[in-house]
């Protein structure tokens, strides 16, 4: 979870404890999934106890989070009327409410995080008032990006991850010559998406902020804009293609060449072309230095023990560890902290010889790095399919590791 | 005039007063009566029905079935359907009614449009690029079993 919808969550959380609507009930958290994890880190810190984490894939009940089961959201249903509170810091937060008041759940539900601003399960008067408001907002915010770059095909990437802006990247020249569009402005979310948009060429490009770009999107296509591309795998909501994953193993890759922009499998992919090398490079020692990439923002956190054991084994071995590290984020015990930027990090990891990377979108940045790459799998499922992570970010020429909870 | 632009954008959108006090609110009730009665909700737009054969060919594969669950179809063009899928067909000011609200927001995860769109990819594509068949797509698409 990114530090703002982190503060958002602990100031939510804040106001419900304010209001005594937490003490003294029991609390179910509903989705497991990293901001979920976070969430019952933050209670429990709080002195709170999470009765259980309510999920609908079959295939994680029974597991569990710090001794939180993960169970079917039926056994709510067992509780007493008006003894229980559920908090939800999921994108589907939408779907979840209303399955609960679909199964006959009246008690207290309340979201902490607003991942999904498309989203708003009613029909009522007020709520279409409002949501066409929120329509005309983001034509506003189309027409100023009109006005700046007139003529320009606007590509708007709805979501802020690495992985997800590097593979759009990859694919989108062979796209816009299908299209017959030459020029195109790219708009991305946060200063980390313009870096990797940077990597593939001298594009126009413009950063908004998570609201914005939701709003812009929605306009887009309330209103019909006939220059516009939205290229995810499975945002906004209109997007179906995640379904294809209930019938076929499909990779992450694959659903952007194919499913995004409709290019033929064995479409070649762009490589980056701008990178950069690394300021600090003449204090790592060449080939005999390890890169440690522990922290991701959307994905379930390894066990410390786990980096431990990493540190300690290619410190034995007389490698020199570091830890990419970003903003607060602190290295690993016995390491040093490097802070490359997106452009470079590939210089850096070739220098070092080795990167060891939980999976994540910066994985993706350095897939074609000339060194030695491990990417670790938290295991975990993927959305609610029957797939695993690593069937679906598994990385070619890398050795690709899932990381158990008795590891 | 703010409030005049507004007013005008409102009435553009879901036409004017009258309409939206009758046939406009008619349709929002049937709409909640639908999601309260099936599992899913699919609109299909005659023009996707027509000019598009891979979208044809995914939904008659797809209605060709005996699904699990409750599913109504909503189109202006007659669909013929088996066991667990139910058909209305409706007007095209209706059709068109629906296609703006899916698209203004998300009101409901069992609403979805079947539509092969330019503006977002999308099932058709992999169906179109050979990683889905007809069958695997409308597999995908109704979660049958």
């Amino acid at each position: 979870m990114d530090a703002l919808h982190y503060q958002e969550m602990k100031e939510n959380l804040e106001a419900l404890v304010m209001e005594g609507a937490v003490q003294n009930r029991k609390i179910y958290l509903f989705g497991h999934c990293n901001a979920t994890e976070e969430l019952a880190d933050l209670l429990l810190e709080e002195g709170f106890a999470v009765t259980a984490i309510l999920d609908n894939n079959p295939n994680k009940e029974g597991k569990n989070y710090r001794d939180i089961a993960i169970r079917n959201p039926s056994v709510i249903m067992e509780e007493k009327p008006g003894q229980t509170l559920v908090c939800i810091v999921a994108r589907a937060y939408a779907a979840m409410a209303s399955q609960l008041k679909w199964m006959g759940y009246d008690g207290r539900v309340v979201k902490l995080v607003d991942y999904n601003t498309y989203a708003e399960y009613s029909l009522a008067p007020e709520t279409l008032a409002r949501r066409l408001q929120r329509a005309e907002r983001g034509r506003e915010s189309l027409f100023k990006l009109k006005e700046k770059y007139p003529g320009h095909f606007l590509v708007l990437c709805p979501f802020c991850a690495l992985g997800d802006i590097y593979f759009m990247m990859s694919y989108l020249p062979h796209f816009l010559k299908k299209r017959g569009k030459p020029q195109c402005v790219v708009v991305v979310i946060g200063h980390a998406c313009g870096q990797v948009v940077r990597l593939f060429g001298n594009y126009p490009m413009e950063a908004l902020i998570q609201k914005e770009m939701d709003e812009t999107v929605q306009a887009a296509l309330f209103f019909g804009e006939k220059d516009v591309f939205i290229p995810h795998q499975d945002r906004p909501y209109v997007v179906n293609l995640s379904r294809a994953l209930y019938v076929k193993k499909i990779s992450l890759e694959k659903l952007y060449c194919c499913g995004v922009f409709g290019l033929l499998e064995d479409t070649m992919p762009y490589t980056p072309e701008h990178e950069e090398t690394y300021e600090g490079a003449e204090e790592i020692v060449p080939g005999k230095s390890v890169i440690l990439a522990p922290y991701a923002k959307s994905v379930t956190a390894l066990k410390t023990d786990v980096w431990k054991q990493i540190v300690k084994e290619y410190q034995e071995r007389g490698y020199a560890c570091y830890t990419n590290v970003a903003g607060k984020e602190k290295p690993l015990l016995g390491t040093r902290a490097v802070s490359p930027t997106i452009a470079q990090i590939r210089s850096l990891v070739e220098r070092a010889g080795t990167f060891i990377g939980i999976r994540s979108g910066l994985c993706d940045v350095v897939k074609d790095a000339v060194c030695k790459k491990i990417a670790l799998y938290p295991d975990y499922q993927y959305s609610d399919t029957r797939w695993r992570a690593i069937d679906i970010y598994r990385l070619e020429g890398w050795e690709n590791i899932v990381v158990g909870e008795e590891s | 005039m703010e409030q005049e632009k507004s007013r005008t954008e409102t009435e553009i959108c879901f036409g004017t007063e009258n309409q939206r006090t009758g046939t406009w609110s008619e349709l929002l009730q049937h709409l909640e009566e639908w999601l309260a009665s099936y599992d899913h909700i699919f609109l299909v737009p005659d023009k996707a029905l027509e000019e598009d054969a891979c979208v044809s060919g995914v939904l008659h594969a797809g209605v060709g079935r005996t699904g699990e669950r409750k599913i109504l179809l909503l189109s202006t063009a007659p669909i013929t359907v088996s066991d667990g899928f139910t058909y209305r067909q409706i007007t095209e000011k209706n059709q068109e009614k629906l296609l703006r609200l899916y698209h203004m927001y998300e009101f409901s995860d069992r609403f979805s449009v079947i539509y092969r769109e330019s503006t977002y990819g999308g099932l058709f594509h992999l169906v179109k690029t050979g990683l889905l068949s007809i069958e695997e797509a409308a597999q995908a698409l109704f979660a049958y079993r």
